[in-house]
């Protein structure tokens, strides 16, 4: 399922196109696809933002993309590289050019280095020289002073973990960051100060990020578009500001609904949409659109029901995979 | 679940295939020839190539090894050139001694490991903990052998108490019928207390010798899985609910606690069954693990093969039960877990 | 919420600490507050500023190394502290309940749901029927809007959905109609939307079974949007105390001013870098003479009387606060 991603004005660093992964079931049944026809392309300098809750297909997505994990279908091209054709030694060239930042700060780093160690690793698997200097340099870069550089990850905080996380990944200088859920593990005052490195980062070493979240509210924030996942493939694409002023697709709708306000006057006033039932996880899709067992507007349609809405431009700029666009804004309309 | 169940019995086939293969070269690749052995230094060529052919240790070495498993699984374990008796009667007539030794120590170990390790664990008490810990500690350091004299010299000795070695029941008692050949086992089915209990007495002190060493390592690792259990958040929201410290531990967290100590309890069972050469020794216990050790010094190659699938066999079964009982214990197992 | 009434529940200078290797932990130092029935108090604060260990203070459950070493808790007029383990049971679970973080490690794995459930009733009514207490827990499911409830019951916790799980434990929570929910983290762990469901579950519940509910969250929208009161935490102590309104509208306290600003909000767009706040939060086992907060205090870091003085509770206004430039903060506020 293709539709033209909105161009960005010069050539994009990565376009990915139709990319599906699948996954085998268990007890014989369909298979599931955790990535289901996804495509949008990135530009140089952009923050773009993948946004989507349990379940979604997040997570695949940026493994299938770095080629970590095989995706099953669709491609992959990263400044004009087609990523599914490597061979394993181009691959990992490619890999210095792409890096990606976990989200567990604790669990993505081997308990038993040190600092200066983790980031060292990388640099001395790409056989760079001058491991220890640019280590160094890198770890201060990100605001771990070089008294600290010989510890192991227990002694640091989550904020700090995070940090490293950040240094590792960066000190290979590649030109396209993954950060997957960077800050959910962390204080919410600390979330702060990571997301203002990462920014002041992408501006003094001119990094690409795709930014991967479940809070659609630091996705707005820091991203300059946006895509809603949904069981595996985008419900709407757009720019952080229309997300968030005008936005199209009821899930989308219903995800800002769920944000609470830290403003009670704010928060009790408005009318939110609640949806009913869960979230269903990689179940196959039994035809129709994905979201329609839990869509407020959908719900009872019959063509919800029967035929999967195409991501479509239905404003210059603005994608959304709905028979019915706006229309769940319209209950909401605070 | 069926699926689950064939998959193991057939791995549970290729261990014991491969444990005869492993046995058959094995005995072979010892130096000496049984034949010799059986007829001594001053035998004539002639008389030990007969005896060759007669123990068919002329023929092709594939030809060999088919009669050994198929006789094993037909019955016919063979015979026995050192002792001049059929092997099944051997090992038949000592393998009852050595399974009641074992199932009794295993018992033994098993109930007070669990008692401990909970009552180390279900609070915050150093000094039961420590015990604990001590008697583990002098568990996994004391040889059986030492032990079984060291407490018949206190128990026989010194305080008369307990009976002496070299018999399963008191001699004035009478046998209960046989059924399993284990005394206790049997006397329970005659519905015999007398016969049971003088059986019972008879077996505290090797059992015991027997038991301690894997006690010693149960308590560790069920209290270790204890500990770690009893931190986990859903033992808090249990007690939030009103339930005592004691019935919140034992009824929740042991068995969570229990289920990654299943494979190593039927493990240390197995081992038990299979016989304590040391332990039998020292209160001359009519069991099948000096058999196999003086059989093996002999080179009486039928006793120590059928021995050897025989233990086979026993792993087998008893890690086929284990498995089953992950699948009955743990529902995650059964029901496949999603998240 | 009845303002009048006596409260449910009175904390008054409870204090707990752990012993650790690494030093002694002052986890909650000296806290007080009264909830009254039916009021939604929200306690805010991060990782380290005590929270978690309140909730198990209140109910008595904090096992070796730590202990409740001062301080009082009178649930409906009966003082909890000190009390045996045993007496203790026969509160929690019924005039007393928790709703915990995590759903996916807070039901036992490896019984079924109905199994757990019913426990939580029969505890506390031994003369109920086995077969009557199902009934009852098939309604509890109803209630919580779990699908399908008889059959259900005898699922176990890995067949549900994190969401599921989570009413789950509201169900066991509410069960024997407490007077006092404490919910610790209830929805941290859960997607967003389904967050917004299971709080519009406990809003509904909580208001039918006509229960006080204390709501301990480091998510201010949440407070913003479930809470009528709010007390701020940090390393330990209460450092302001205020209506919902009140608090949002203009915090006394620097560290809750921070933390308000620190967020991105879903409702305002916002550009720029955010105003983080520096630092990290005190290491609990050597809290320095003055005020805690002092070195990341954009008021106060470096001034002698915050290095030098613990701020002490006092009123100002409708509030309470542990400051000693509460309004030089609240005039940067209004300017603001």
């Amino acid at each position: 399922m293709t539709a033209a991603p909105p161009e960005p004005a010069s050539e994009p660093l990565l376009v990915v196109d139709g990319l599906t992964k699948e996954f085998a079931a268990r007890r014989g049944g369909e298979p599931l696809r955790a990535v289901d026809g996804v495509s949008f392309a990135v530009a140089h300098g952009e923050t773009f933002g993948v946004v989507g809750e349990s379940g979604c297909g997040k997570s695949t997505l940026s493994r299938a993309i770095l080629r970590l994990l095989e995706p099953t279908a669709g491609s992959v091209a990263f400044d004009g590289v087609d990523v599914r054709a490597l061979d394993a030694a181009a691959l990992r060239r490619l890999r210095r050019r792409m890096q990606i930042v976990f989200q567990d700060p604790l669990g993505s780093l081997d308990p038993r280095m040190s600092a200066r160690a983790i980031v060292e690793e990388p640099l001395e698997i790409h056989g760079i020289d001058d491991a220890r200097r640019r280590a160094a340099e890198m770890l201060e870069l990100v605001g771990i002073p070089a008294a600290q550089h010989r510890r192991k990850p227990y002694a640091f905080s989550g904020g700090q973990r995070q940090r490293i996380g950040v240094a590792r990944a960066l000190v290979l200088e590649p030109d396209l960051v993954f950060l997957d859920e960077p800050i959910s593990a962390l204080d919410v005052s600390i979330q702060a100060q990571v997301l203002n490195l990462l920014r002041d980062l992408q501006r003094q070493l001119g990094l690409t990020y795709v930014f991967i979240v479940h809070d659609l509210a630091v996705a707005e924030y820091f991203c300059d578009r946006v895509a809603v996942l949904y069981r595996g493939a985008i419900m709407e694409l757009a720019s952080s500001e229309r997300i968030f002023r005008d936005s199209l697709h009821p899930y989308t709708a219903s995800l800002l609904s769920a944000v609470p306000v830290p403003d009670p006057d704010v928060e009790r006033r408005r009318d939110r949409i609640v949806l009913r039932g869960d979230v269903q996880p990689l179940a196959p899709n039994a035809g129709g659109c994905r979201f329609r067992d839990r869509c407020p507007v959908g719900r009872e349609r019959a063509i919800c029901a029967e035929k999967e809405p195409p991501l479509t431009e239905h404003r210059p700029g603005q994608l959304a995979a709905c028979h019915f666009p706006g229309e769940a804004q319209k209950l909401v309309a605070a | 679940m069926l699926r689950f169940l064939s998959g193991r019995v057939l791995g549970g086939i290729a261990s014991i295939f491969g444990a005869s293969i492993l046995a058959f070269v094995f005995l072979r690749a010892i130096p000496g020839d049984p034949a010799r052995l059986v007829l001594g230094p001053l035998a004539s060529p002639q008389a030990i190539s007969a005896l060759h052919k007669q123990m068919g240790l002329d023929d092709p070495i594939y030809v060999q090894y088919w009669r050994y498993v198929s006789d094993f699984f037909s019955g016919h374990w063979g015979f026995s050139y050192s002792a001049g008796q059929s092997v099944g009667q051997q090992i038949g007539s000592r393998l009852p001694a050595s399974l009641e030794l074992g199932l009794w120590a295993f018992l033994f170990a098993f109930v007070f490991a669990v008692l401990l390790a909970l009552l180390s664990t279900y609070r915050h008490r150093p000094v039961i903990d420590g015990i604990t810990r001590a008697l583990a500690f002098i568990g996994l350091g004391t040889p059986p052998f030492w032990l079984g004299l060291m407490l018949l010299v206190v128990f026989f000795s010194w305080l008369g108490i307990l009976p002496g070695p070299g018999s399963r029941i008191g001699d004035s008692v009478p046998l209960p019928p046989k059924i399993t050949g284990m005394l206790t086992i049997d006397a329970i089915l005659a519905g015999d207390p007398r016969a049971f209990l003088s059986a019972f007495v008879h077996l505290l002190l090797p059992a015991f010798s027997l038991g301690l060493a894997s006690f010693a390592l149960l308590v560790r690792l069920l209290r270790a899985n204890l500990a770690e259990v009893g931190r986990e958040p859903f033992l808090v929201v249990v007690r939030s609910k009103g339930l005592g410290r004691w019935t919140a531990h034992r009824r929740h967290a042991l068995p969570n606690a229990f289920l990654p100590t299943l494979t190593a309890s039927g493990l240390i069972l197995a081992q038990l069954i299979a016989g304590s050469v040391v332990v039998e020794e020292v209160f001359n216990w009519p069991g099948v693990g000096k058999l196999v050790v003086d059989s093996i010094l002999r080179q009486d190659f039928s006793v120590v093969q059928a021995f050897i699938l025989l233990s086979a066999c026993a792993y087998v079964a008893i890690n086929l039960v284990v498995d089953l009982l992950y699948g009955v214990l743990d529902p995650r197992v059964r029901e496949g877990a999603a998240t | 919420m009845n303002a009048n009434s006596q409260p449910v529940l009175s904390v008054k200078d409870l204090e707990t600490v752990f012993h650790t290797g690494a030093g002694t932990v002052r986890a909650v130092r000296r806290i007080s507050f009264d909830l009254r029935p039916g009021e939604r108090l929200g306690i805010v604060g991060e990782s380290g500023s005590g929270k978690s260990a309140t909730a198990l203070s209140i109910l008595g459950l904090i096992e070796p190394p730590g202990e409740v070493v001062g301080g009082s808790v009178l649930l409906n007029g009966r003082e909890l502290v000190g009390r045996s383990d045993r007496e203790l049971g026969a509160v929690r679970g019924k005039e007393i309940s928790l709703v915990y973080q995590d759903p996916m490690s807070a039901l036992d794995p490896v019984k079924s749901i109905g199994k757990q459930l019913v426990e939580t009733i029969r505890r506390h009514d031994r003369s109920i029927s086995r077969k009557a207490a199902r009934k009852q827990a098939v309604e509890l499911l109803r209630d919580v809007e779990v699908p399908q409830p008889e059959r259900r019951l005898d699922e176990f916790p890995h067949q549900y959905s994190g969401g599921m799980r989570q009413r789950v434990m509201i169900a066991s929570a509410l069960a024997n109609r407490p007077d006092v929910v404490l919910a610790d983290e209830p929805t941290t762990a859960l997607d967003v939307t389904t967050q917004a469901q299971v709080l519009e579950l406990l809003n509904r519940l909580v208001s039918e079974r006509g229960a006080a509910i204390v709501l301990i969250t480091h998510n201010l929208g949440i407070v913003a949007e479930f809470c009528d009161t709010v007390r701020v935490m940090y390393a330990g102590r209460l450092v302001e105390a205020a209506a919902t309104r009140t608090l949002f509208r203009a915090p006394a306290h620097p560290y809750a001013g921070a933390l308000l600003r620190a967020v991105p909000r879903p409702d305002r767009l916002e550009r720029g870098p955010l105003p983080a706040i520096p630092g990290a939060p005190p290491n609990l086992a050597e809290l320095p003479s003055g005020c805690s907060f002092e070195p990341r205090c954009p008021l106060g870091a470096g001034r002698p009387k915050c290095l030098q003085d613990a701020p002490t509770d006092r009123a100002l206004g409708a509030r309470h606060v542990e400051c000693h430039f509460a309004e030089e903060q609240l005039k940067q506020e209004v300017t603001a």
